[in-house]
């Protein structure tokens, strides 16, 4: 399918009536930030699917979407018509949107086929059918979403299984899937004609009856399993939207996350700076033994000598009497034995060297005792020591206090323009849609095992009916469309894994030959894929290239997006906006030189800064025609071609 | 860039080899167009499996 027309009619930036006519071969589209870039590229998704996403992934109201200058000029209404071919086959596709002063009402679609306009239900099936919305993100998609791709590396995340949904849808595997969701629905008729038939006949009643019983016991689990299946997507939605919304403020939630923690660090400062304000007043009540220490220690020095000495001396005075005694019994008082003339020699030599002691030098002083008690409790408190160290901790902990306050203050500053409620009520959303999610999971994993069980009773009862074979010519019709259906079952069933792996392979290999046309590193061999579809990049020495770049991610993912188109069963037009933003000169080049051959129909809409004119000399012979958004004014923005060709 | 698309047909008919499946001639490819035919129709799938009975049941009449 190419894009043979876009007119765009008070559209955004673009006033009054402007057309590109156009057939397949590569279109650039120049214009700086702001000259209406994206627009064409949301102007061509409004036409499809009726709504406008901005950047930031979030509605455009059409009252924003209509042109300034046709506001002003009492205009109140914007269109977008796109022709397009595909085959033989002719669209025309117009979606109009009207604003009255009442409000606003729903867009209107108009679709033609060959001339003939289609009914409104056939409008939105013709839409999916030339380009589901699903799948557009493989046609028209945004340089610096690109990087979304490398979600797919990693396959448990809810936004990689809904990229590998769109990507099976593009590579044709519904085919299969509604298949075998037709056939399991022609069994369950098939079923009830078999029960319904034996309970007809006499013999077989009974059987029917539990045949019919199991079916429509079968059929109510299948709905209640339909019902959680929806519940379930329901919840991935929720969880889907709910990330993307906090994607936005990842580096905000980090930072508050930052800030919650430095406000329990100045919560924590606080409480230890109250303990040690507690400690220090407890040793300042005490600090006064300390002054006084100093008037005090001569004085207990004193009393320690004078106490010594009056030991000293009732040492020396038991030592005398000792001696004197043994001399006067002629006996050793110590040990009992008779002294000799040597042994009293000795002992009067001892006497003699031993000082005399008064009695009152020997006599206990237990004044100085108590004197030198009650000063010892004076000296050597250590709580001015203690006061003057926890000073320094206050001190240390106050201005700890004070940095942290301060970074927080910052942090407060810097996060003042988020929605701190709207982020909040999105993560208990969030949460929330996550825990039902896991309860969704283990009620629909129960309801598959009663399902299970169901089924058996139902074939043992089908297996009795077919086995007696009382029904006739018509019960041998019956079982063989039954058997056939079976056959047909598993022979889908095994060609859906067969087909996807085959398809994953196909992909693979397309894609590492379109990434060997892009990449300029050498070392690189190939692309490998994973059950999502998400491509590693492979070395020479066969290992995985782990912490790609951004540049490397966007070569990577234009890469898996041309493999796609190749493998498409539908293929369409492909339009780039800003897809260098990442890239070195020589990987630019390199895709300038490819984009022709990435699909029938290709857009490329840039800026100056990313692509020079000396960069589309490349490739100025395969350009089919080049445009220029050339700025009016605020309002109002101009396409023109540029005649550089 | 050389055409490396698996063919559905094909993978089936190897599927049904596989499964040691005889099909009536025919049949996969009638199955398989009508499946092609119809599958963007999600809300229209009632229609599409009374068409699909049909050829089953027409083919479980032709079979020997």
């Amino acid at each position: 399918m190419i894009i043979t027309s876009l007119k765009v009619k008070d559209f955004g930036i673009f006033y009054g009536s402007q057309q590109l006519s156009l057939g397949p071969g590569l279109y650039v589209i120049h214009g700086r930030n702001g000259r209406g870039k994206t627009t064409l590229l949301n102007a061509i998704r409004w036409s499809l699917y009726g709504h406008y996403i901005d950047r930031q992934r979030r509605p455009v109201a059409p009252v924003v979407m209509l042109n300034r200058q046709a506001r002003r000029e009492g205009t109140n209404g914007f269109s977008v018509e796109l022709r397009l071919q595909e085959g033989s086959d002719q669209f025309l596709i117009r979606r109009s949107q009207v604003l009255s002063g009442a409000g606003v009402p729903p867009s209107q679609l108009y679709i033609e086929h060959n001339g003939y306009p289609l009914t409104a239900g056939e409008r939105e099936r013709v839409v999916t059918q030339l380009l589901s919305e699903r799948v557009s993100r493989f046609f028209l998609f945004d340089g610096e979403q690109l990087q979304n791709y490398e979600l797919l590396l990693s396959q448990e995340e809810t936004t990689s299984q809904m990229i590998k949904q769109g990507i099976e849808e593009i590579l044709g595997l519904p085919v299969l899937d509604n298949a075998l969701f037709d056939l399991a629905a022609v069994r369950t008729e098939l079923n009830r004609r078999l029960a319904r038939q034996a309970r007809a006949t006499q013999q077989l009643q009974q059987v029917g009856m539990r045949a019919e019983q199991a079916q429509s016991e079968l059929d109510s689990k299948q709905a209640d399993i339909a019902g959680l299946l929806e519940q379930q997507r329901e919840q991935e939605r929720i969880i889907r939207e709910r990330d993307d919304f906090l994607q936005q403020y990842e580096s905000s939630l980090e930072q508050m996350k930052n800030l919650e923690a430095l406000d329990a660090k100045v919560v924590d400062l606080r409480t230890q700076r109250d303990q040690l304000r507690e400690e220090r007043a407890d040793h300042l009540h005490h600090v006064w033994r300390d002054i006084l220490a100093a008037a005090v220690e001569p004085k207990v020095r004193d009393l320690q000598q004078r106490l010594e000495r009056s030991e000293q001396a009732r040492a020396a005075q038991a030592a005398r009497e000792q001696v004197q005694r043994s001399l006067l019994e002629g006996r050793c008082v110590v040990c009992g034995r008779d002294l000799d003339a040597d042994h009293e020699s000795h002992l009067s030599e001892e006497l003699d060297r031993l000082p005399e002691v008064t009695e009152g030098e020997a006599r206990p002083d237990p004044e100085a005792v108590t004197q030198l008690a009650q000063l010892s409790r004076i000296i050597n408190t250590g709580h001015a020591e203690a006061v003057i160290r926890l000073d320094r901790s206050l001190a240390e902990i106050g201005s700890e206090e004070l940095a942290r306050k301060q970074e927080a203050a910052q942090l407060r500053q810097a996060l003042q323009n988020l929605p701190e409620n709207e982020v909040t009520h999105a993560q208990r959303e969030r949460d929330q849609a996550q825990q039902r999610l896991g309860r969704l999971l283990v009620a629909i994993e129960e309801a598959e095992r009663e399902k299970g069980g169901i089924e058996d009773r139902l074939r043992r009862a089908q297996d009795e009916i077919r086995r007696s074979g009382a029904g006739g010519g018509q019960q041998n019709h019956l079982s063989r469309s039954i058997d056939l259906t079976d056959d047909l079952h598993r022979v889908f069933d095994l060609a859906k894994g067969n087909f996807r792996d085959d398809l994953r392979i196909a992909v693979e290999t397309t894609a590492t030959e379109v990434f060997k046309q892009l990449t300029n590193e050498p070392n690189y061999s190939r692309l490998a894929i994973n059950d999502s579809y998400g491509l590693q990049i492979i070395d020479a020495n066969d290992q995985v290239v782990v912490g790609r770049s951004a540049g490397q991610e966007q070569v990577v993912a234009l890469a898996l997006i041309a493999a796609l188109n190749r493998n498409a069963t539908r293929r369409g037009p492909v339009m780039m906006d800003t897809p260098f933003g990442r890239l070195d000169p020589t990987h630019r080049t390199n895709i300038l030189r490819f984009l022709s051959h990435m699909a029938e129909q290709v857009f490329l809409l840039v800026h100056g800064g990313e692509v020079t004119d000396e960069d589309l000399c490349v490739i100025r012979a395969s350009i089919n025609e080049h445009f220029e958004l050339r700025r009016d004014d605020t309002d109002r923005t101009t396409i023109i071609i540029r005649s550089d060709q | 860039m050389e055409e490396t698309r698996p063919d559905l047909l094909e993978t089936l008919r190897a599927a049904a080899t596989e499964c040691g499946v005889s099909l009536p001639e025919g049949l996969l490819e009638e199955v398989l167009r009508l499946e092609k035919e119809t599958t963007e129709q999600d809300g229209a799938r009632g229609m599409i499996q009374v068409r699909l009975r049909t050829v089953l049941e027409r083919h479980a009449e032709e079979a020997p």
